[in-house]
């Protein structure tokens, strides 16, 4: 009996200790990483170099970049929180946020972008989604005086949880990838990626334009604000240009089925039906209407652009389009960079989230730099000079709201092998799906 | 009419999926008095398990699926022996056995979480039946009407088993009264396992097929079958399993049509509405008190 009983016990001890070393090998570093030195006190003695109003924060310019400035930033390590989810039903996006993020982390340290024996830290802790979580991993980085600043987060429900601390704490706070147009604060809180309701109004016109349809059916993801916007700026684009809206049909972040929802907007009968839909639950409808015969071009949003949808939902995806700020595809240097970087380092293609995880490190990093010591003041007036910033999405502008924004928009479609392609917004161009 | 039909088709077939799920959480929970809150993650772990036989070990599909409901119903075994067995012996109420349950759910979901890296992961798109059945104006995914064939069959052999054979009259016994059941020679503790093991095996069934309905194994498969399982279980009346299956089919019916016709967004309010409204009407459930089941 001793025996069994010790047996149990051992298993009982394995299965715990298996679950407690959760394999989150992001939390672990960050928390035996080098602690923050004295970087505040020393830089505080330097003289403020002149914050740069464009960034540069072109990895391909990074050595012209330190020959030219002088970030007056003393030795030491500068350390950002930063709120990720990588558990839970928004994991696909922030797995690679993370991982981008770490790979910019890298990058901006080992090119001494920052000066000589100046790194950054990012404080990583997984909230899960969940926006009490997300509070109090907020709470605590406000509460140690070595975190510069905030990042997060890929939630809008997320975002507008955690927002009365920070706004009350005054330091600088910039959301990485949540889409919420209320987020940001010209005080203290900026966004670090091109707001996607331009993206959805932009593909909507086009849409408009090119399939020139008597009605359409819109699905929303009804519980998250920011794709609520971006209902109401397809629903703007459809008014304004005399597009009959047969129906817009709710569904639910954690819906794992489709198939009423689907059933409901195929009875429609609709010319063209524009999606707002985060992650599975999108590619989900994709597939059911596809399967259930629907033959008309359907809009979608980033959610279906990861390569994992591909393999998901695979040849029913032909004949969607959707606008993205960042492809791996695209011949541009910056991209093709980042790009390789990252297949080099986690053996897959970069997506969206890997972009804005990899960009809002470099972001931080110019605002650090920007603002020339290792202050939470500092660095949130280093991140209120920045104006503009080549980035992998393109140029960014900042309005004085602290909103980001690109001049042009990339509409991509998945081609029949599984990769993303341009869709040049003519009918002509829709590639044929399944049920053509 | 077509769309009242397409959506009844979508209703008994999600339905069904609810209706396996639930058959296995009721069984639990009558033989047992174990409010196990830890059965969504065997559906969880049945769907991972079965992927992974599916891509390691080079077996078919259904080998796949066989390996991956043995699996879950191993993890329910193993839960049962490490967590409640100990409180079983020591005479431990309702809460410890609850609260137990929470334990192995957490630890047997973020064990899922490190399996799948947290990413949802697919079967290849090929392997599975991604084909229709059309009539008239209906079109019927293979999916669905495999989802509910298993749920009638399961239903079917479940029940005779119970019903009809010495092990099901060992397991009746056992749920109506163990002590008594050891003084007529069944042995509870193995009676107990042979249910915990059908128990997480069915659950690890309906997280196979719905995995392979929407080609998505990810961490979160189990936890949507949990709350609409429970619901099911206590709308049919957890002492029969025909009564688990027929909540089932209730409440995936009152989803899709409640969603249809009223809102979709008043559809988890149908769904427990619907649940309140039995508590107050039949507190046993549909069948609960009055056809011959596991319990009284």
């Amino acid at each position: 009996m001793t025996r069994i009983r010790l047996l149990v016990l051992a298993l009982a001890l394995a299965l715990v200790a298996a679950a407690c070393g959760d394999g989150d090998s992001e939390e672990t570093t960050a928390t035996t990483a080098a602690p923050a030195t004295t970087a505040t006190t020393a830089a505080q003695t330097t003289t403020t170099a002149a914050p740069t109003t464009t960034a540069a924060a072109q990895t391909t310019t990074t050595t012209e970049t330190m020959e030219e400035t002088v970030a007056g930033l003393a030795p030491g390590n500068y350390q950002f929180g930063f709120t990720a989810v990588t558990s839970g039903a928004v994991a696909f996006a922030g797995v690679p946020h993370v991982q981008g993020l770490r790979l910019a982390e890298r990058e901006i340290n080992e090119s001494g972008f920052l000066g000589d024996g100046v790194t950054i830290e990012f404080l990583v802790e997984d909230a899960g989604g969940d926006q009490a979580a997300a509070i109090a991993i907020n709470d605590a980085y406000i509460a140690n005086d070595d975190v510069l600043a905030l990042v997060c987060c890929a939630l809008s429900s997320v975002a507008g949880a955690i927002q009365p601390n920070i706004v009350e704490a005054g330091l600088a706070w910039v959301d990485h990838a949540a889409i919420a147009p209320t987020i940001t604060d010209p005080d203290n809180a900026f966004r670090s990626f091109p707001l996607s309701q331009p993206s959805t109004a932009a593909i909507a016109e086009a849409a408009v334009a090119a399939f020139a349809p008597e009605n359409a059916a819109v699905v929303v993801t009804a519980d998250n604000d920011g794709l609520v916007s971006d209902r109401d700026a397809t629903l703007g684009v459809l008014d304004s240009s005399g597009i009959e809206v047969l129906g817009v049909i709710d569904t639910f972040a954690d819906d794992t089925d489709m198939s009423g929802p689907a059933t409901e907007v195929i009875s429609l009968g609709a010319d063209v039906i524009f999606l707002a839909q985060l992650g599975n639950t999108e590619v989900l409808m994709v597939q059911e209407l596809r399967d259930r015969g629907y033959a008309g071009p359907i809009i979608g949003n980033l959610a279906i652009a990861t390569g994992e949808t591909w393999e998901q939902a695979g040849e029913p995806l032909l004949g969607t389009v959707l606008p993205i700020a960042f492809f791996a595809g695209k011949d541009v240097p910056m991209v093709q960079d980042f790009a390789a970087k990252y297949e080099a380092e986690y053996d897959t293609t970069p997506d969206i989230f890997a972009a804005q995880g990899w960009q809002v490190a470099w972001f931080m990093a110019q605002a650090l730099k920007n603002g020339g010591e290792g202050t939470r003041e500092a660095v949130l007036e280093g991140v209120r000079q920045i104006e503009s910033m080549e980035t992998v999405f393109g140029t960014l502008t900042w309005d004085a709201r602290g909103e980001a924004a690109i001049d042009a928009w990339t509409f991509v479609q998945w081609s029949p092998d599984g990769e993303l392609v341009i869709w040049d917004g003519s009918a002509e161009g829709l590639l044929p799906n399944i049920n053509q | 009419m077509t769309l009242f039909l397409q959506q009844t088709i979508n209703g008994l077939a999600v339905g069904s999926s609810y209706a396996i799920f639930s058959m296995g959480f009721g069984l639990v929970f009558a033989t047992m008095g174990i409010l196990n809150v830890a059965h969504g993650t065997y559906a969880t772990w049945g769907a991972i398990l079965a992927l992974a036989a599916f891509d390691s070990l080079g077996v078919g599909l259904v080998p796949s699926i066989a390996i991956g409901m043995a699996g879950g119903g191993l993890i329910g075994v193993l839960v049962d022996q490490l967590g409640f067995e100990p409180i079983r012996r020591r005479g431990g109420g309702l809460l410890g056995p609850i609260i137990t349950s929470i334990g192995f759910w957490i630890i047997l979901g973020q064990l899922a979480i490190i399996a799948t890296g947290a990413r949802i992961k697919t079967f290849p798109r090929e392997a599975l039946p991604r084909g229709f059945v059309r009539v008239a104006d209906l079109v019927i995914p293979y999916h669905q009407i495999i989802t509910f064939v298993v749920a009638l069959v399961l239903l079917l052999i479940l029940y005779l088993f119970i019903m009809r054979t010495n092990a099901g009259a060992q397991m009746r016994a056992v749920g109506w009264d163990p002590d008594s059941a050891k003084i007529s020679g069944v042995n509870p503790r193995r009676v107990v396992i042979v249910i915990s093991f059908i128990a997480a095996g069915t659950a690890a069934i309906a997280g196979i097929l719905s995995s392979i309905s929407t080609n998505n194994v990810s961490f979160t498969v189990g936890e949507g079958l949990l709350l609409k399982g429970f619901a099911a279980v206590i709308i049919g009346g957890f002492g029969d399993l025909r009564g688990a299956y027929i909540g089932g089919i209730l409440i995936g019916l009152a989803e899709v049509l409640g969603a249809q016709y009223i809102s979709n967004s008043f559809r988890d309010f149908i769904t427990f509405g619907l649940l309140v409204i039995v508590l107050l009407v039949r507190p046993k459930g549909l069948m609960g008190d009055r056809i011959v089941g596991l319990r009284a």
